[in-house]
């Protein structure tokens, strides 16, 4: 008689087998596990890429999830943090070679799911921060934990803002919006709201600089070199009402 | 090198001023404000789902799951341009 551990082992792998193999169950009625199985670890993707799901209509995601789950089973009991290789497996497949832009469009949802589940911190000080004075130049600024970048040639936010339920379903113009060059999204949630911040190329400069750890005036400089125009008090108004920092330091 | 003395004097006043302006830009959330508290999740972001051991019914009776091709037919209709047919080779 098998063990336990061996029946189990061999409930998973026929219920994660490809469907084609038709292999005879392990268990009778063994199929209504499966068929539930795989329906809620897909409700879990849809849930993550709720976006994703939209573009391509619940039947068409309803098959790519259950051929992922299948590929890229949970390797751990909370699903919260499921789906982090959905993107690129999804980029890689035939419908997101259709639809260039749909891997991207999960990286951003992806990202979306990490800031909403990531640790609070509280905002900079604003007085510290103006009572550094011109030794600024070499502070360094915290940026906030949930924080994540998302850069990409097609207009991810513009779509993911049309595919929200109540935007009314505007039409994308992807070759305009690609006229403007490549799209940087700050993600980040200060609050309880995850914030969705287009990026200048300047800005996107500056911050990565600052997330690497340069002090502001090399981040800076990292700015203007791609932007001379670049207008630091502007974006810097700008994201510090955001809260996009959690913290300055100096060295 | 003249502009660069200018420019570190000054750069102590853009924060600053940034500072002021963002105070004025916006009331933002302060921590009283937040709703969400860490570990409350948003819904259907549980944990753990329990269906399976439910029998909730996703599926009562035998199918194929993987017998539907995919094939996009949501809201991509509404994105247009850009090269959305597979490159020709």
């Amino acid at each position: 008689m098998p063990a336990l551990l061996d029946r189990q082992r061999a409930l998973r792998d026929w219920v994660l087998a490809p469907p084609e193999a038709g292999e005879l169950p392990p268990l009778p009625n063994a199929s209504l596990h499966r068929d539930n199985t795989l329906g809620s670890l897909a409700a879990v993707l849809g849930d993550t890429f709720p976006v994703v799901k939209r573009l391509v209509g619940d039947a068409c995601f309803a098959s790519l999830a259950q051929t992922y789950i299948r590929h890229q089973p949970p390797s751990e009991a909370p699903l919260l943090r499921y789906g982090g290789g959905f993107p690129a497996w999804l980029a890689g497949h035939a419908v997101g070679r259709q639809l260039p832009y749909l891997g991207d469009v999960a990286r951003l949802e992806a990202a979306w799911a990490h800031a909403y589940h990531a640790a609070e911190a509280s905002p900079v000080d604003p007085n510290a921060l103006a009572a550094l004075g011109d030794a600024v130049e070499d502070s360094v600024w915290r940026l906030h934990p949930s924080h994540r970048f998302v850069t990409s040639p097609w207009p991810v936010d513009l779509i993911w803002r049309a595919n929200q339920v109540d935007s009314g379903d505007p039409a994308v113009d992807l070759d305009a919006a690609r006229a403007a060059g490549d799209s940087h999204v700050l993600l980040v949630r200060p609050a309880a709201e995850v914030l969705l911040i287009r990026l200048s190329p300047g800005a996107f400069a500056l911050l990565m600089a600052l997330a690497a750890g340069l002090p502001l005036g090399t981040a800076w400089d990292n700015a203007l070199a791609l932007d001379a125009a670049f207008d630091l008090e502007h974006e810097l108004t700008g994201l510090l009402a955001a809260q996009v920092f959690s913290g300055v330091e100096l060295p | 090198m003249q502009t660069t003395i200018t420019r570190r004097l000054g750069l102590g006043l853009i924060v600053a001023t940034a500072v002021a302006g963002a105070t004025l830009a916006a009331a933002p959330a302060k921590a009283a404000d937040m709703e969400k508290c860490y570990g409350v999740v948003k819904a259907g972001h549980n944990d753990c789902k329990t269906d399976s051991n439910s029998c909730a019914g996703h599926a009562t009776k035998d199918r194929d799951p993987g017998a539907f091709i995919a094939v996009p037919a949501g809201t991509c209709a509404k994105i247009s341009g850009g090269s959305t047919e597979p490159a020709k080779k």
